[in-house]
């Protein structure tokens, strides 16, 4: 399986970007800062100040370290010589993509490609955090309620039923609305607690097929607990919907993050995100760098999960292996993309 | 007896009834801050009938529980009490918004299975050719393409003063034409949507066009479609006729996924396009911490959301007896 998906394009393409945005993530810092890589200063060296920010020079940026240099002094600054919430008092607010600021600056006099590359945090996280947490708790809730039945399967029913009939988006606004500012944590914890049941639906029809089959049969005939059987031999065989609904569920996780930034109810203002910068452009909406830029990185974010989701799917469908379509996808897909 | 299953069906949903009511209840009375954004005490920009149904809703000397179950008889009869900022009932409220968002989806939904039924099944015929291909990954382009991002992009790309200005960005009516006639007021909302109906539509083209695909893939492989060929009847009659009818049934049960999305489904969409429908009721009264509205707005989400599941299984009830037989694999 691991083989077949490591030969599909699709797979490469993702893994790949991915593997760039996470490179981009862990090194924001010394792509956009107001400090430099490297610098001597006052006839100190300092390495990589734009990581460590030390004392001496965090009240300063590049212009004003190179203003007050000593003679000797030297700098290398980043690629982007401004921080994400730098804002850049020489400069009019919603200016135009040029000079000193490649891609613009918004409403506030901050660089937009900063803002960008410092988003890709938050674009990774809700991306990703959410997703392993709504999975790993709905397989589980699944797993029991169609091994176990009876009481087990009722109780995780009607829960699920429940959450699902909470209409997502108006939750997540109120909450984010009525709590005020809640940061991403509380994101996190609001998507996870609301999307879990997509999964828990999938898995559970998944396990009460498998449960009846021969082999699970036999490994309970052997006495295994009933922790092994379901770990063990139930769970890989009704691990395929598990797997596509995490790399759709990334995308929708992004989706409804970045609306929810979008719309003015995201993390507060001083964490870059893309939506957050779409936001931005709501007042002026003559600004379309804040509008492009964002939303072509939302795009491509969203199609490398849908890639990795469209591929993983088609590997573990032997039925339309290489034809996109087929009934198991019919079902991942009605609960995977359904926000 | 097929309608025993129905029966139970209904009994289980009022514990998931009641369960969804509770949560949304506990999580807004559990919501710090006051209307108008002001402290609990003294609630800002609030008129003497506001204060009066903030405090009601806020204590009402009832025990939490005991206003929950107040709540609940007042619902039987639609009334959710008063809205805190604008006074109003917020049964007239949600009536007033209504039309617009139902409007909108409605058209949408519409749109979306008028082009997505056609094209999954010409998909399903020409499979593997070069242009069906062409198609899916369109398809999928557009299905990964955020839906806010695009609304964006053409209010910027049609905005006024450029030469692409041709279709309206905010709102349903243009000013001015209350006297109008009603074909030319026709004419003038048809234009308004356009662009909310396309932003609304083309994310749910991909899903819905690849699960047509797929129930037409099984169709055709039947024998009763080899029969129809043999009998001599034209291509195109034993595709749209004898297969498509057969088709459709799996499609049923993904119409009934898609009603809750009927009400709840354009917050983002009516925010952009300044449209004054039930999501954008829902998020005005977030802002105002208005939360009769917004208790009323979420019930009804809920109230629909539970009628579409029964609509479904009730749906899947009256396929099913004969599609098990058929052998699916699945």
């Amino acid at each position: 399986m691991i083989s077949l998906l490591a030969r599909d394009l699709r797979v490469r393409l993702a893994v790949g970007y991915f593997a760039a945005l996470g490179a981009v993530a862990l090194g924001a810092d010394c792509l956009a800062s107001p400090l430099p890589l490297v610098a001597r200063y006052h006839a100190e060296l300092y390495l990589l100040p734009c990581v460590w920010r030390p004392v001496a020079l965090v009240a300063h940026d590049v212009t004003t370290l190179r203003a007050s240099a000593a003679p000797g002094d030297w700098l290398l600054a980043t690629p982007v010589a401004f921080g994400p919430n730098e804002q850049d008092k020489g400069f009019l607010p919603y200016a135009q993509p040029a000079g000193r600021h490649w891609l613009g600056t918004d409403g506030a006099r901050r660089d937009v490609l900063a803002r960008l590359l410092h988003g890709s945090r938050i674009a990774l996280l809700m991306g990703f955090v959410p997703v392993l947490i709504y999975v790993a708790l709905g397989a589980l809730l699944g797993l029991c309620a169609g091994y176990f039945g009876g009481v087990v399967d009722v109780v995780v029913s009607r829960a699920s039923e429940i959450v699902m009939t909470l209409p997502v988006l108006f939750l997540l606004l109120a909450l984010a609305g009525l709590r005020g500012q809640g940061g991403a944590g509380s994101i996190v914890a609001v998507l996870s607690a609301a999307l879990w049941p997509r999964v828990t639906r999938l898995v559970r029809a998944e396990t009460q097929r498998v449960r009846g089959l021969d082999y699970v049969r036999a490994a309970e005939g052997l006495g295994l607990s009933s922790w092994r059987v379901l770990t063990r031999h139930v769970l890989p065989n009704a691990s395929g919907p598990i797997f596509v609904a995490t790399a759709f569920g990334g995308a929708s996780a992004i989706l409804i993050e970045s609306s929810l930034s979008f719309v003015g109810f995201g993390v507060p203002d001083d964490v870059a995100t893309w939506g957050g910068l779409l936001h931005g452009a709501m007042g002026q909406l003559g600004a379309w760098w804040l509008v492009v830029f964002p939303g072509a990185a939302i795009f491509a974010t969203v199609s490398a999960f849908n890639l990795l989701g469209e591929a993983w799917r088609d590997v573990l469908d032997p039925r339309v292996r290489g034809q996109a379509g087929g009934p198991m996808s019919a079902a991942v897909e009605k609960e995977a993309s359904a926000w | 007896m097929i309608w025993r299953p129905v029966i139970v069906r209904v009994a289980q949903l009022v514990p998931t009834f009641l369960g969804a009511t509770v949560l949304t209840f506990a999580l807004l009375h559990l919501a710090p801050g006051a209307p108008g954004g002001a402290d609990l005490e003294s609630p800002g920009n609030v008129g003497v009938v506001g204060l009066a149904e903030w405090q009601r809703w806020r204590s009402g000397g009832l025990s939490p529980l005991g206003e929950y179950l107040d709540w609940l008889v007042r619902l039987m009869s639609f009334d959710f009490g008063r809205s805190l900022i604008d006074e109003r009932p917020v049964r007239t409220l949600i009536a007033e918004a209504a039309p617009a968002t139902l409007l909108l989806t409605g058209s949408a939904l519409v749109a979306t299975y008028g082009l997505a039924v056609p094209l999954g099944v010409l998909s399903a015929v020409h499979r593997g050719r070069a242009g069906e291909r062409v198609v899916s990954v369109g398809l999928f382009v557009l299905y990964s393409l955020p839906p806010f991002w695009v609304a964006l992009l053409l209010v910027i790309a049609l905005a006024g003063g450029t030469p692409l200005a041709l279709l309206p960005l905010r709102g349903l009516a243009s000013p001015g034409l209350a006297d109008a006639s009603v074909f030319v007021r026709l004419v003038d909302l048809g234009w308004h949507l356009v662009l909310p109906v396309a932003c609304l539509t083309y994310p749910a083209l991909a899903r819905a066009s690849r699960l047509q695909r797929s129930a037409m893939l099984d169709v055709l492989e039947q024998d009763y479609m080899r029969t129809a060929r043999a009998k001599g009847l034209s291509p195109a009659r034993v595709v749209w006729r004898h297969g498509l009818r057969n088709a459709l049934v799996p499609m049923a049960a993904l119409w009934s996924t898609d009603l809750p999305w009927l009400v709840g489904g354009s917050v983002i969409i009516e925010r952009i396009f300044t449209i004054h429908g039930l999501g954008m009721l829902t998020f005005e009264a977030v802002l105002r911490r208005d939360y009769p509205v917004l208790m009323g707005t979420t019930a009804l989400a809920c109230l629909v959301t539970i009628a579409a599941m029964l609509l479904g299984d009730l749906l899947q009830v009256l396929a099913d007896p004969r599609q098990r037989r058929s052998g699916r694999s699945a």
